[in-house]
């Protein structure tokens, strides 16, 4: 658990409009009894301008593998897609040939959510928030959307500048809260930097949000399996080796279980496993099926009587990291 | 004239330019009969049965304040929440003070706890730093508190809500729950602890729908008519009416909170046009036709609203080149501008005045463009078009809104708590510092008045200290003055929240000053605003407020 930063008085306000965010995220949610049934995956991407958001979203578009990825960005026209991919474009939108779209942010985010839902076309969402914003206040929004779910909030970090953000006063309480709400810190443009500064920007994140799970990142080259979690499309378990090109490595535990929920859910809580991401299903004692989803420290298990087989994928930064968290769930007891 | 009541004081204040000062006013069914002195009155006095009121013989009365821009039925949220955080706060409600550690927290829980007589509302707190109030909370600790009463408590940075026994309860988690960020102690238990969006969410369910639930408008309602009281108000306007419940909801509740003898004020309840679109569509001069027919000197619509951009301390305001600092955050309202024009000729021409929320000088922009082409379209005087907000803008966009007839309600109140915070942050400094451009307004010869704006934005609700902003524009670092070439005087500052800002609500024939015929509502102060030191002036106690020529203490 990490310690929060003290308060100042010029941050109340945006603590109290947490607050009134958070309030106004639930009573939507218990208000809009929508007949919406998907269950859109939602990434958050956060971090200041210029971190390298918009980077990591283009990589994603033009390589969204099997993915229909719906991207929702501040400025559209800054995005700059490969124009080989672009099938159809608008100053507030670009559809692109491999079925992904990217458009402008609406001033009401729920209600544009909702009807990427409902459309059915996408299997996961991206927004990058503006740099300012906090994400938590973002987060809320999506928890009370009807048809979507907040799948996990990646912050943005850039190696280069994070050591002026942290001592800038005017910057550095947001920055800290956008890497203290985040599931997945990526360190960007790590090829511009030696490897002093890569470390102290490594240990400035670890120091500002302790339990990060860090992900040092290339031109903006994160692997979409990573940034977004498509629970069950797009991802091929057995076939893992996809995730050799981007420096991260996978295993498959199969099979996975059993095991009692409550004992994983509490495991996974307790644990400084370094996974960056773990899904699929196992069974419990009683042969019943759930479905687990991780994204750095934040995980769910839910039950899930179609889940199509009893196996799980992790995927960690290298070969240790993905061993010790194997480690960790075969020691959990199955009741 | 069954009676005639006479109010004397140590001073009165008629804001009447041409009779500025008396020491008597007389009253009768609640309007003016004469103001003057006990002698200069007596012609009335001689003709109807009359009694002398001493009660305020040494206080100072002006007439009621009018805050024409406020939000008191969304308020709700802001006041249904305790604060228990570190540091003093500028709440809507005043000053709140900090409470520097756990224990000072727990106690004021514990008193809270105390007087809850129906132990099935939580106590619902925010604010809690465990970082500066030494430690976390935890479900143990609360349930010492109290093991009845449902206590929720959530905390500054990060987000973590903090409940105790019965409050997981209404949560509907247990020993067996599975989720992240649902916290337990070594043991396996659980330690009352919701961490992170998810879990805060759904700890924050049943609590939302104690604050929004039925009767939370009109709890909100009596709470803030207090608050406004307190702060020498008399006459306000809801700048939103329809937006959150609905019309004749928020109408209803608005009414029987004045039935009731809880809401001690004049209301304008002014639409907001996108939902009044869209509820009434064609008939929507019928239903405001109607509904002023309805209503009456206390409740009553006025007007039409519309939004066309953000807000000064979220950085959502549109604004003109250079921009923002850093990164562009602006947005514009539901309806796009292009087709502003469109939107409001209906009520343009019906005559409806028009309230039109413009907070950067882009949007004043766009919004004296509209003005411009009504004109064109449909010339008209006395339309008292008003910008709300008015926040940033330009000396010549004040001689233009001038040229074109309009006006403006400005919200003061940022220069103090806001302007400098933003020098380096979002504005720069030169939007920063000119902040609020009265003394521009006023060189311009464009009628205005001081908000609040209460609560949408967190500041306190009280006409002194917007006064004390608009005379002294002192920034938050209690010293440096911005733009002293937009101060303006006492005098002018005080007719802001008096008479000019009855002339933006368009009732300056029967409010904002102390004159025969008008309402008798007065603002009883304990020091003259016109004799204390300027930068004294938002200490002034308000005394007591008197509605239609009653006392409402």
């Amino acid at each position: 658990m990490s310690q929060p930063i003290k308060a100042r008085f010029d941050e109340l306000d945006s603590a109290w409009s947490r607050v009134v965010s958070t309030l106004n995220a639930s009573r939507h949610h218990d208000q809009e009894k929508s007949n919406v049934q998907t269950d859109l995956a939602v990434t958050l991407l956060t971090g200041f301008l210029g971190s390298g958001k918009t980077t990591i979203l283009r990589h994603a578009l033009e390589r969204p593998q099997g993915l229909k990825i719906a991207a929702v960005v501040n400025d559209v026209g800054e995005i700059e897609v490969d124009a080989h991919l672009v099938a159809a474009e608008t100053p507030s939108r670009i559809s692109l040939a491999n079925g992904c779209v990217c458009c402008a942010l609406a001033d009401d985010l729920s209600n544009q959510l909702e009807t990427l839902a409902r459309t059915g076309d996408y299997d996961v969402v991206i927004i990058e928030a503006t740099g300012v914003a906090d994400p938590i206040s973002v987060a809320q929004a999506i928890h009370g959307t009807n048809g979507c779910h907040l799948d996990g909030i990646v912050a943005v970090a850039d190696s280069r500048s994070l050591e002026e953000q942290l001592g800038n006063h005017h910057t550095a309480s947001l920055l800290h809260r956008q890497l203290q709400a985040a599931h997945l810190v990526v360190l960007s443009k790590i090829d511009l930097v030696n490897e002093d500064i890569r470390q102290t920007a490594h240990d400035l994140v670890a120091k500002a949000a302790p339990g990060s799970r860090i992900l040092p990142v290339e031109r903006g080259q994160i692997d979409v399996n990573v940034l977004c979690g498509a629970s069950d499309k797009g991802v091929s378990i057995t076939n893992s080796e996809n995730f050799s090109n981007f420096d991260v490595v996978s295993t498959v535990i199969n099979p996975a279980g059993p095991w009692d929920p409550i004992h994983l859910g509490n495991a996974l809580e307790q644990s400084d496993h370094q996974l960056l991401r773990a899904k699929g299903w196992f069974d419990d004692q009683h042969g019943n099926r759930y479905h687990l989803e991780v994204v750095g420290r934040r995980w769910s298990i839910e039950q899930s009587s179609d889940g199509p087989f009893q196996a799980l994928v992790l995927i960690g930064l290298d070969q240790i990291d993905v061993d010790a968290a194997a480690a960790m769930l075969a020691g959990i007891t199955k009741s | 004239m069954e009676h005639i009541t006479v109010y004397t004081a140590a001073h009165i204040h008629t804001m009447d330019q041409g009779r500025p000062d008396a020491s008597a006013v007389a009253v009768a069914d609640g309007r003016i009969v004469s103001v003057g002195s006990v002698e200069s009155i007596e012609p009335w006095l001689r003709r109807h049965p009359h009694s002398i009121d001493d009660r305020y013989s040494d206080k100072i009365l002006m007439p009621g304040f009018i805050d024409p821009h406020t939000h008191l039925r969304l308020s709700g949220t802001y006041m249904g929440l305790e604060y228990v955080g570190p540091i003093e706060s500028a709440a809507p409600d005043g000053l709140r003070k900090g409470l520097p550690t756990r224990d000072a927290v727990l106690n004021q829980l514990r008193a809270l706890a105390a007087e809850r007589s129906d132990p099935e509302i939580p106590i619902t707190a925010w604010g809690y730093d465990p970082a500066s109030q030494s430690g976390h909370l935890d479900r143990d600790m609360l349930d010492q508190i109290s093991d009845t009463v449902p206590i929720w408590v959530i905390a500054y940075a990060p987000h973590i809500i903090y409940a105790n026994s019965p409050m997981l309860k209404l949560i509907g988690v247990d020993d067996d729950s599975v989720g992240h960020g649902i916290g337990r102690y070594p043991d396996g238990r659980l330690n009352g602890w919701f961490v992170e969006t998810e879990a805060t969410a759904r700890a924050t369910r049943p609590v939302a729908d104690v604050v929004y639930g039925p009767g939370s408008g009109r709890a909100a309602i009596d709470r803030m008519g207090a608050v406004a009281k307190a702060a020498g108000v008399t006459t306000t306007a809801d700048l939103v009416w329809g937006m959150a419940d609905g019309f004749e909801p928020e109408w209803e509740d608005h009414a029987r909170a004045m039935s009731d003898g809880t809401l001690p004020l004049r209301m304008f309840m002014i639409p907001f046009e996108p939902k009044l679109v869209r509820e009434f569509g064609d008939d929507m001069l019928e239903f405001l036709a109607a509904k002023r027919r309805q209503g009456d000197e206390r409740l009553n619509t006025h007007g039409i609203k519309y939004v066309n951009d953000g807000s000064y301390p979220s950085m959502t305001l549109v604004m003109n080149e250079p921009g923002y600092l850093d990164e562009d955050t602006a947005h514009t309202g539901e309806i796009p501008w292009e087709n502003m024009v469109e939107r409001m000729l209906p009520f343009w021409k019906a005559g409806v005045q028009i309230h039109s929320h413009a907070n950067g000088d882009r949007t004043v922009d766009m919004t004296l463009d509209t003005l411009e082409a009504l004109q064109r379209i449909h010339p008209r005087f006395d339309h008292r078009f008003t910008i709300e907000h008015y926040c940033i803008s330009s000396p010549s966009q004040a001689k233009r809104l001038a040229a074109l007839g309009g006006q403006a309600s400005v919200n003061i109140y940022f220069v103090h708590f806001r302007a400098q915070l933003h020098s380096d942050h979002g504005f720069g400094p030169d939007r920063s510092e000119a902040t609020a451009r009265l003394g521009s307004l006023e060189r311009a010869r464009v009628p205005f008045a001081l908000h609040s704006d209460f609560n949408l934005v967190v500041t306190p609700l009280s006409p002194l200290l917007a006064a004390w902003c608009a005379v002294n524009r002192i920034g938050a670092d209690g010293e440096t003055v911005l733009a002293p070439g937009e101060r303006i005087s006492v005098d002018s500052a005080l007719r802001a929240i008096t008479i000019d800002a009855a002339y933006i609500l368009n009732r300056d024939d029967r409010l904002g000053s102390i004159e025969v015929g008008k309402h008798a509502d007065f603002t009883v102060l304990d020091d003259d605003p016109y004799q204390v030191h300027p930068e004294d002036l938002r200490d002034i106690e308000v005394h007591d407020t008197v509605l239609a020529g009653e006392s409402t203490n």
